[in-house]
């Protein structure tokens, strides 16, 4: 057989989920220009990356998933790699509770993505202190966590609907 | 067969959690290899900003003319309040500008007899903010002109306003702006009254901290604080900020510009080159890590650069000689 549908299947998946991730990237970097965002922009990527695993976990290889931390981090001016490990961690995470979470209400998704963010959160301020030496400003990574988490339930909503339109034009599940 | 697949299914579970951590791994090296600041990572990191640049600046586009729709609705709203207030300031600024007229010929006379050193020559070039820091770690900005337009790493960013910070990574036609709120920038300053010298420390946040200030200075709320040119790598007379808060050893600063909303900046570029090298000055004033211990401290240091001791024991010593 010539063509693998299957394989063209996941191949296109990944590359849809590669460009979702990296607009999500950009227009992160151009939220920054909105005064209210200064410097603690909600991280669109952290929600679309989560989803992402948790429903179509091919579609989300780990190497084009450390490139996008890398361009992110490109343009940001942060370490390199601080992005791209903060999303392999989500993707371990994700990994992990996979089992339990497709079967899971939307408010458990949310729930159990709220915890990762905590967690997250310490992982920036470990990080942080390390590279910097100096307390981290607190206020503004709680701004961008909680921004982040209060967003979380949009891009849900948008991702299912999205599911079922497919589903109804005759996609597979 | 059912087993086999079973163990087939744990085999690539294992190899997938092993390559996770591997890359991980790669993640937290590479960390550490930027905060070496190895050369290669920064070309590196040049070269792949200059190649995202388009892209961010494509994506700004859409974002820049919603906030700007947004701000405008906004400033409609408060425009007739603002027209009464501008009549106003408009009596106040023409009384002041006679004053200012006055203060500035008294200024250049000054100056004619007390040999104070203008700082060298340097040419405003416009740029455009393409990206703004969305995240607390690095406060640094991106703008759209580079070494075509002769930007050197070192360079002052301001506005009509006042400083806004440094450049610090130069690309074909990109540059890197280490704003003067990031946490690593340390701006050598005098106090505009008393001309007290002092360091500002970014935060990584909205404000600046005042350090290194003599233990005899006065400061003031609402001081103007001004770019000292101690160091060689700013030029002098740069407003900085004004003071905030005091609480004790605690001074913070407003930074003059309203950084939230950069959109245009001007580089000034040096014509000549500075005769020493900059990279040095950087790396000491620009270190990722803070070292307590080396600290360089202003204290003592008037405003011509010279200690307030030094002074002292030449006196001392023309009155012995007297």
């Amino acid at each position: 057989m010539l063509f693998d549908r299957k394989a063209d299947q996941i191949l296109f998946q990944q590359v849809f989920a590669f460009v979702l991730l990296m607009l999500a990237v950009f227009v992160e970097s151009g939220l920054g220009l909105v005064p209210s965002f200064y410097g603690s922009v909600p991280k669109i990527s952290f929600c679309l990356l989560f989803l992402i695993a948790l429903n179509r976990p091919a579609a989300v290889p780990l190497y084009p998933v450390l490139l996008v931390g890398l361009i992110y981090d490109t343009v940001q001016g942060s370490p390199f790699g601080y992005t791209s490990s903060l999303y392999l961690i989500i993707l371990g995470v994700v990994e992990w509770r996979r089992p339990f979470l497709i079967i899971a209400d939307p408010s458990v998704i949310w729930s159990e993505f709220v915890i990762m963010l905590v967690g997250l959160m310490v992982y920036i301020f470990a990080v942080f202190m390390i590279f910097h030496g100096a307390w981290p400003p607190f206020a503004e990574i709680l701004f961008q966590i909680g921004f982040t988490a209060l967003l979380f339930p949009i891009f849900n909503w948008m991702i299912s609907f999205g599911r079922q339109v497919g589903l109804y034009l005759g996609g597979e599940q | 067969m059912a087993r086999a697949q079973g163990d087939r299914k744990r085999g690539r579970k294992k190899s997938g959690v092993t390559s996770h951590v591997l890359i991980f791994l790669l993640c937290i090296s590479l960390m550490t290899l930027g905060k070496a600041d190895i050369s290669a990572m920064n070309s590196l990191r040049t070269i792949m900003t200059g190649l995202t640049m388009p892209i961010a600046d494509v994506v700004a586009v859409p974002i820049r003319a919603i906030t700007s729709m947004v701000e405008s609705a906004q400033a409609a709203a408060k425009l007739r309040e603002e027209n009464l207030k501008l009549r106003e300031d408009v009596k106040r600024l023409s009384r002041w500008r006679l004053q200012a007229e006055l203060l500035q010929s008294e200024n250049r006379q000054l100056r004619s007899v007390s040999g104070v050193i203008v700082p060298d020559a340097t040419t405003p070039v416009s740029a455009r903010v393409i990206a703004i820091n969305a995240d607390s770690f690095a406060h640094v900005v991106m703008i759209n002109i580079g070494r075509d337009k002769g930007i050197r790493r070192g360079n002052a960013v301001t506005t009509t306003d006042g400083l806004v910070g440094m450049i610090i990574d130069v690309g074909a036609k990109h540059s890197q702006v280490l704003l003067l709120t990031d946490i690593n920038a340390m701006i050598p300053v005098i106090l505009s009254s008393s001309s007290w010298p002092a360091t500002t420390v970014g935060q990584n946040t909205t404000t600046l901290k005042l350090r290194f200030l003599p233990a005899e200075a006065t400061v003031k709320v609402d001081e103007l604080v001004q770019t000292s040119g101690h160091g060689g790598v700013l030029p002098a007379g740069i407003p900085v900020g004004r003071i905030r808060n005091i609480n004790g050893d605690l001074i913070t600063i407003d930074p003059i510009v309203d950084l939230k909303r950069l959109s245009f900046v001007s580089v000034l570029v040096t014509d000549e080159d500075p005769g020493f090298s900059t990279k040095e000055l950087l790396d000491q004033a620009y270190s990722p890590l803070p070292q307590e211990e080396d600290g360089f401290s202003l204290q003592g240091l008037n405003a011509l650069g010279q200690r307030e001791d030094s002074d002292v024991t030449q006196n001392d010593g023309q009155q012995d000689g007297n």
